[in-house]
């Protein structure tokens, strides 16, 4: 009907550029229309008072508007219109043909056809031919990358990954010197590797096309909306965890057709299960996010699955499994406590954090003004001279607790100390509530007062010797910190039974960026207990109370709610805490390729960037692969080293980076750890539905257009427009479509019939 | 804390007791380097602390207990459970500080070990 009504088809309307073929100036044209309506409107407006009433108000202005437009058309057909498009020259161009082989278009959801037998039905029965009429065609099958082959027969889905951008940008730049006047995309649009936002193809690839002016006419295969399913989209867990620490996760699932029904989530580390939690599923098509707490268990490397049980009836289980590898780290990780007074806290802290084999705690208790008393020190001279004056003698620690002491204990020097420590360093430091802590320690006028997850309240005697109980907030709910029980609603309430403190601190207000995860409740009043924030590298938080101890004391024998606490609130405090040297890479998952890029941090002992250190990095994985592999220093970023790598075979690889300093011999800086998986042909089996709205913005970004499988008989003639290749611009005036003519006769007659109606004929 | 007991009598009556409420915990020695000893003052040494009975029998030991016992019962994880101190009074020694009669050198002691016990208690 378009080309009937319009002469031409669409693309050249869409491809092509309006152009005005007659001799006088095309600004003269819309200036010549308005004089003209004007005119018309002025004589209009002449003539209205001896008009008839039937032909007043919004009438005469319709009649306006049909005169306006039949003048209008007839100046425009005055400066001769055309469509100027570029249309590729017949037989000097090459058309490629690249037909999607991986494994999910060996899926049978195309009318009882698998997608692949479909795509070649699609080309054999009339789309190769007609292309072979005007153009040279080749074919190429696309996987994890692009290869030509003389026939569609040679095509199998076999590939385990889709890459269509890497095999796009492959196809412009290897036929740089050939005319491809356009691409045709066969395929189901399962893209597996990480792209521009929108169309999952990555923007160099886009570029590539974009440079060639290479448009991409894609057909979709494959069911949009795939039969009933569960799939997990994503999973977010920490790369690594302290032994028998409490983690957090969570899992992205989404479904089809399993709306409000009950599923499970499971956790396993090889056969054990170690985490489980039922959950309903949300609506089709939204990603529904769950928290999972598990237990890190004992040290090691680890590949954990997560996993939705299937359903009855789901048509894919391949896509309800994820796994991810994390490193949990038995290395002792030392707390510096620094308590200013004989207070009962203390000793119930110390006893909570015998039972943890992870978290050492050395402490030093001010006994009298003048007398330190020291526990848990490695050596009769750590601590002797009292709070550490030297970067390299504080930052060996991975946390501080600071319990009743006053701002002014620390000296200048020592303040300035605990503020690198936090920001630069990228430890962990806890307040507690206290007879000198916070605002009745003076820390609201301390240069420090940053540090604190709170605006302090004015004045002092905020320390009251009084009880409070205490409770959850939906943050602490959460958290992993406050989990006491496994179960989030009978942990919030066992925190609601817990104990009444022995006291309490008003630790103020929370800075934006604080998170609360308890509150207390004195009298009529409630306060946060329990704030944490980031703060540069580092993280800080207040518990403000010293009272906790009564968890212990006055709980039944046995409850272990005050150690579980203590624990997790202390593991918190220095999971995060980088050693001198801390490995990294962008993606511990590698998807059907090895490409690594490994990348070390390296500090000397006062944590400044040491850019002198020898690094290697010794990489074992699956069927014995044992690497040694030096890590080169950035030349931009001092204390960097990189070095890449592939990795060969797909499994588990471990990656232990050590550092030394420069000098003989040579001093060794710290070493770091770091796990890596790769796997090959998983992502094929998750979003096995038609992503059309990739096929359809590849198509859009590059000039080209998205088909589907039934509707083809006018490709071979539409992709003929485009400005790649060898292309010939041609004019193609409009004078003489049929629309033209049909307008020159309705807009008349449409007047006439209008005045008919309305009885002024 | 355990206090003001003499003699191999008295040892055997504690002793009756205490096995009813810790019956398989050994008893043992402390040592002058003990930690319990240096919590808030360094007691290296010590002397046989005697009741108010010292300001008229002018004797440091009651009954048979001739020689001072600092001992202590520990838990699993080697912390002191019991402080025992057998054949002293330390307790007299708090009470009768202020009495001129009652030699201040026996008093200081007993504070100080006192108040060392009392930090230990509140440390472990």
């Amino acid at each position: 009907m378009f080309q009937f009504l319009f002469k031409y088809p669409s693309p050249v309307f869409t491809k092509g550029r309006f152009v005005l073929l007659g001799e006088w100036p095309a600004w003269l044209l819309p200036l010549l229309i308005v004089a003209a309506a004007t005119a018309l409107a002025v004589l209009i407006g002449m003539r209205m008072r001896g008009a008839l009433p039937a032909l007043r108000g919004w009438r005469v202005w319709t009649i306006w508007g049909t005169q306006s437009l039949l003048v209008a058309l007839l100046m425009l057909l005055l400066w001769q219109p055309a469509m100027s498009v570029s249309e590729l020259d017949s037989q000097q161009n090459i058309i490629a043909v690249v037909v999607d082989d991986s494994r999910s278009m060996a899926i049978s959801d195309s009318d009882g056809k698998t997608r692949e037998a479909a795509a070649l039905a699609a080309l054999e029965g009339g789309l190769l031919a007609g292309l072979r009429k005007r153009f040279q065609v080749r074919v190429y099958r696309l996987g994890s990358d692009l290869q030509r082959v003389d026939s569609p027969q040679q095509i199998k889905p076999t590939e385990t990954a889709t890459h269509i951008g890497v095999g796009l940008k492959q196809l412009a730049e290897t036929t740089s010197d050939l005319p491809v006047g356009a691409v045709l995309l066969l395929s189901d649009g399962s893209e597996n590797a990480v792209g521009v936002p929108g169309t999952g193809i990555g923007a160099d690839a886009m570029q590539a096309l974009r440079n060639r002016h290479l448009p991409v006419h894609t057909v979709g295969f494959g069911a949009l909306a795939p039969s009933p399913d569960v799939e997990v989209e994503d999973v977010n867990v920490a790369a690594s965890a302290v032994a028998n620490a409490r983690i957090a996760a969570t899992i992205s699932v989404t479904q089809h057709g399993y709306t409000a029904k009950k599923a499970n989530l499971t956790v396993r580390d090889g056969s054990k299960l170690i985490a489980a939690r039922e959950i309903t599923l949300s609506p089709e098509d939204q990603v529904q996010t769950e928290p999972l707490f598990l237990p890190a268990g004992s040290a090691g490397a680890k590949n954990l699955t997560f996993a939705v049980e299937p359903l009855a009836g789901e048509a894919n289980t391949a896509n309800n499994a994820m796994t991810r590898p994390i490193l949990v780290d038995d290395a002792k990780r030392r707390i510096l406590y620094v308590e200013g007074e004989p207070r009962w806290e203390y000793k119930f802290i110390r006893r909570a954090e015998d039972d943890d084999p992870t978290v050492q705690v050395v402490s030093m208790l001010r006994t009298s003004e003048n007398k330190i008393y020291r526990q848990g020190i490695g050596n009769p001279s750590e601590l002797a001279e009292g709070f550490p004056v030297r970067p390299e003698d504080l930052f060996g620690y991975s946390g501080i607790v600071i319990g009743s002491v006053a701002a002014d204990y620390f000296s200048p020097l020592q303040q300035e100390l605990l503020r690198e420590y936090v920001d630069r360093r990228g430890g962990g430091i806890l307040f507690l509530g206290g007879d000198r802590s916070l605002s009745d320690g003076g820390w609201a006028a301390s240069p420090l007062n940053d540090l604190l997850p709170t605006i302090l309240p004015g004045g002092n005697h905020t320390f009251h010797r009084d009880p409070a109980t205490v409770a959850l907030t939906p943050d602490g709910v959460d958290s992993p910190v406050t989990r006491i029980l496994d179960d989030p609603e009978k942990n919030a309430e066992r925190w609601k039974k817990l104990t009444y403190l022995a006291d309490y601190e008003d630790p103020g207000s929370p800075k934006p960026g604080a998170t609360v995860l308890a509150e207390m409740y004195a009298g009529h009043r409630t306060m946060p207990l329990l704030i944490t924030e980031s703060y540069g590298n580092g993280r800080t938080a207040i518990l403000a109370t010293g009272g906790t101890w009564r968890w212990q004391m006055s709980e039944p024998l046995g409850d272990p709610s005050h150690h579980l606490f203590w624990q997790q609130l202390l593991r918190w405090l220095v999971a995060a805490t980088p050693g001198q040297v801390t490995a990294s890479m962008p993606s511990r998952l590698l998807m059907d390729q090895g490409r690594v890029q490994l990348t070390a941090q390296v500090r000397n002992a006062e944590f400044q960037p040491d850019a002198d250190a020898r690094v290697t990095a010794h990489i074992t994985g699956p069927e014995g692969t044992d690497a040694m592999v030096e890590l080169q220093p950035s030349q931009d970023q001092p204390g960097t080293y990189q070095a890449e790598w592939t990795a060969e075979k797909p499994g588990p690889y471990l990656a232990e980076v050590t550092a030394d300093a420069a000098g003989s011999p040579p001093q060794p800086l710290g070493r770091s750890v770091i796990t890596f998986q790769r796997e090959d042909g998983v992502a094929e089996s998750f979003h096995t539905g038609q992503n059309r709205r990739l096929l359809r913005q590849l198509a859009s970004e590059t000039g080209g257009r998205y088909w589907t499988a039934s509707d083809l008989k006018s490709l071979p003639r539409d992709i003929s427009y485009s400005e790649a290749g060898i292309s010939v611009r041609s004019t193609k005036e409009l004078w003489n479509m049929p629309i033209v003519f049909l307008l020159l006769i309705g807009l008349p007659c449409s007047e006439w019939l209008l005045r008919r109606k309305w009885g002024v004929i | 804390m355990v206090d003001d007991f003499h003699g191999t009598e008295d040892w055997q009556n504690f002793m009756d007791g205490m096995r009813e409420v810790l019956p398989n915990r050994p008893v043992e020695d402390l040592q002058s380097s003990d930690e319990i000893f240096h919590t808030l003052y360094d007691v290296d040494t010590k002397m046989q602390i005697p009741g108010e009975q010292y300001v008229w029998t002018g004797r440091t030991y009651e009954k048979d207990g001739y020689q001072p016992k600092w001992r202590a019962i520990r838990d699993d994880k080697g912390r002191i459970v019991v402080a025992i101190c057998h054949n002293m009074h330390l307790g007299d020694a708090w009470e009768w500080a202020d009495d001129p009669n009652y030699p201040e050198a026996f008093s200081s002691m007993a504070f100080r070990v006192g108040l060392d016990f009392i930090i230990y208690g509140m440390t472990h």
